[in-house]
């Protein structure tokens, strides 16, 4: 079978369509977790707002 | 190995360009090689420029983002400038890509590998590039809290809400990938752009517009208050002219397949969309904008996504898409402005209606000039019901939308279950359009005519007869319809009276082709196969095309998505629905808080006209 279509794509094809995604936001989320640990102190989410 | 192809019809000339004898799982290989080795550059260009912008060390970010303050980013800081001209860019691209890609399914059927299909880089890039651009907006930010909406990443590094949203609406799109690939292999192909993860890949994409609007409002915001130089006000109409046309184009992508004349669904699904799409972007566009805002939004879509399908059709010489007629109800929505503008539901409600039938009427008139399947009256009164839920359901959004980024949301107790209400308008309308029948125990005959062609090239003309003769009453569409076979081919089949029609031209009846009567009217769809070829992928055999022959009325899905699994648990289908729905339902969420975030958290903008 030459060129026949495929039926279905191997999963592993779609890999690298979606791990550039993964690869960035778990960067992003290494850098919060180490800032969050450096400064348990101020660990929620700042809702107090000034002028809103 | 990609076919050039020349024109619908069965004269189709086929050319193969380059060699034909690799193996598919070697060509596969090579194509994942090729994607890795540039999703790793993508990947490692995005994490440097990045840190090194924000350690300080590369400073190509901050020249670039600077740079876009001019122009089209005017009146905007450069981490809310630079990504929205990367995401209207990359939105462009994918959109090229997503018309061409269609165009050549249609034409020629199922993709030899992931990256066989050339049309499939332009929707990567542009899907990357919508992520490229949130997080640009996340990382950009330097030394500054970008406005109190920004969502705080850490101790000293805020990111904009737009920027998170514009991130995630990329990634949810991007996630349609792998998600696809699993889809395909539990239920095989599913030739249709209406397949659950075939829709994350667009309305991820097409939502990314709203991720935009949120982000100019912070963008704005913050210039606002450090007043940097004064932004002209027809850059700002432009700009936002192009994020709602962009809007409706993203919300217009979901009619795709009516555009090209095969959709697999109801005909009634296509003024419920138009509506939809023409009620959210059009009248957020003119209460956004000021008077012509509706207008000038639909001259943007007419541009870009006239455009595309003039390069589809012209220059790349694939199949043409053909596009509403925005501008009508853009009519309806300026005309309903000078009374209401000042109480934007009311005016999202009262559009909508107007919409809904002002707006149907023209897209009535308009489909028979223009559309390969145009309106019948088998759509009324049920296409006007669908239009005014679409419309009205569109209206609503949009002016909450409008409303939001103006930061004059409503209460929640009164914001939430309008917004619900508009979401369920929208479940009520796609679930009544897929509500649909096979017609039982309906026969079809069909005597070729007028047969020429070598065995390689045959083609006729047909006299089909339907039995029983009022099986089909006042049709949607009755057509023969072949594509697949380097071309399309659609047919409308003239009644001759009792249950008799004849085709107006010669069907292809060899090679790769699919060829096979299409029945719609009312809620039943159905088909009748005429040719179908061998397909060893799928093990189907070959269907040919005798002098004369009956066969009966069957599930269309069966002939025209040859390639889906038979035997596949219901359970299966629904619980895989459920995760694509639920993916949905968190990014639109994701949304309406990002949308109400900027309305509760920043003051209120003394910017619009009415």
């Amino acid at each position: 079978m030459s060129t026949a279509p495929l039926a279905s794509h191997s999963a592993v094809t779609a890999i690298p369509f979606f791990l550039p995604t993964i690869v960035v936001i778990a960067v992003i989320v290494v850098v919060v977790w180490r800032d969050r640990r450096r400064h348990p102190a101020e660990d929620e989410e700042s809702t107090e707002e000034p002028g809103s | 190995m990609w076919h050039q192809f020349v024109h619908p019809g069965h004269q189709a000339v086929v050319r193969f360009a380059a060699a034909q004898a690799k193996p598919a799982g070697g060509a596969a290989l090579g194509q994942v090689v090729i994607a890795t080795g540039a999703a790793a550059v993508l990947t490692a260009g995005l994490l440097v420029l990045g840190a090194g912008h924000r350690s300080g060390r590369i400073g190509l970010l901050a020249r670039l983002a600077a740079r876009s303050e001019r122009g089209l980013g005017g009146g905007m800081p450069g981490w809310a400038a630079l990504p929205s001209l990367v995401s209207l860019i990359s939105l462009v691209t994918a959109l090229l890509g997503m018309y061409w890609d269609i165009s050549l399914h249609i034409s020629r059927g199922r993709d030899v590998g992931p990256l066989a299909n050339i049309a499939h880089y332009p929707i990567l890039i542009g899907l990357f590039g919508i992520f490229t651009a949130g997080v640009l907006a996340v990382v950009l930010p330097k030394g500054e809290r970008p406005g109190a909406a920004a969502v705080r990443i850490t101790r000293d590094w805020y990111a904009p809400a737009g920027g998170v949203l514009l991130a995630g609406s990329g990634f949810y799109a991007l996630l349609g990938f792998p998600l696809d690939d699993v889809w395909h292999r539990i239920f095989g192909q599913d030739v249709t752009l209406w397949g659950p993860t075939h829709l994350m890949l667009i309305g991820g994409a097409g939502l990314s517009l709203v991720a935009l609007m949120v982000l100019e409002r912070e963008g704005r915001a913050a210039r606002s208050d450090d007043s940097g130089p004064a932004v002209r006000p027809w850059v700002r109409d432009v700009r936002r002219a192009a994020i709602t046309g962009g809007l409706l184009i993203g919300l217009s992508v979901f009619q795709a397949e009516y555009d090209f004349g095969v959709p697999q669904f109801r005909l009634v699904h296509q003024p419920f969309m138009i509506a939809l799409a023409a009620g959210c972007a059009l009248v957020a566009a003119r209460l956004w904008i000021g008077r012509g805002g509706a207008l000038l939004s639909v001259v943007f879509y007419m541009l870009v996504r006239g455009g595309v399908s003039l390069v589809v059709a012209g220059v790349i010489g694939q199949l043409w898409a053909v596009v509403p007629l925005y501008f009508a109800e853009a009519l309806c929505v300026e005309l309903a402005a000078p009374a209401l503008a000042r109480r934007p539901l009311w005016f999202g409600l009262v559009s909508g209606v107007s919409i809904g039938t002002a707006g149907f009427a023209a897209e009535y008139g308009w489909s028979h000039v223009v559309m390969r399947l145009p309106w019948t009256s088998d759509i009324l009164p049920e296409g006007v019901i669908m239009a005014v839920t679409g419309g009205v359901a569109g209206g609503l959004l949009g002016a909450l939308l409008f409303l939001g980024v103006q930061g004059r949301l409503p209460r929640p107790a009164v914001a939430r279950p309008i917004f619900a209400v508009a979401l369920v308008m929208i479940a009520a309308g796609v679930t009544n359009g897929l509500l649909i029948t096979v017609p039982r125990d309906v026969r079809v005959s069909v005597a070729l005519t007028d047969v020429g062609g070598d065995a390689g090239h045959r083609s006729a003309g047909a006299r089909v007869t339907v039995s029983p003769a009022d099986a089909v009453a006042t049709p949607s569409w009755v057509t023969i319809t072949a594509w697949q076979g380097e071309g399309l081919h659609v047919d409308r089949l003239v009644a001759l009276g009792g249950g008799v029609y004849r085709t107006t031209g010669r069907m292809p009846l060899s090679g790769q082709w699919k060829t096979l009567v299409r029945l719609h009217d009312g809620r039943s769809i159905g088909a009748v196969p005429i040719y179908l070829p061998d397909d060893p992928g799928i093990g189907a055999r070959r269907l040919p095309a005798p002098q004369r022959f009956t066969r009966p009325v069957q599930d269309e899905r069966r002939v025209l998505q040859r390639e889906l699994k038979q035997g596949v648990p219901g359970r299966l289908w629904t619980a895989a629905s459920a995760v694509v729905l639920c993916c949905t339902l968190a990014l639109v969420l994701a949304l309406a808080w990002g949308v109400a975030r900027v309305s509760h958290r920043l003051p209120v903008a003394g910017e619009t006209r009415s």
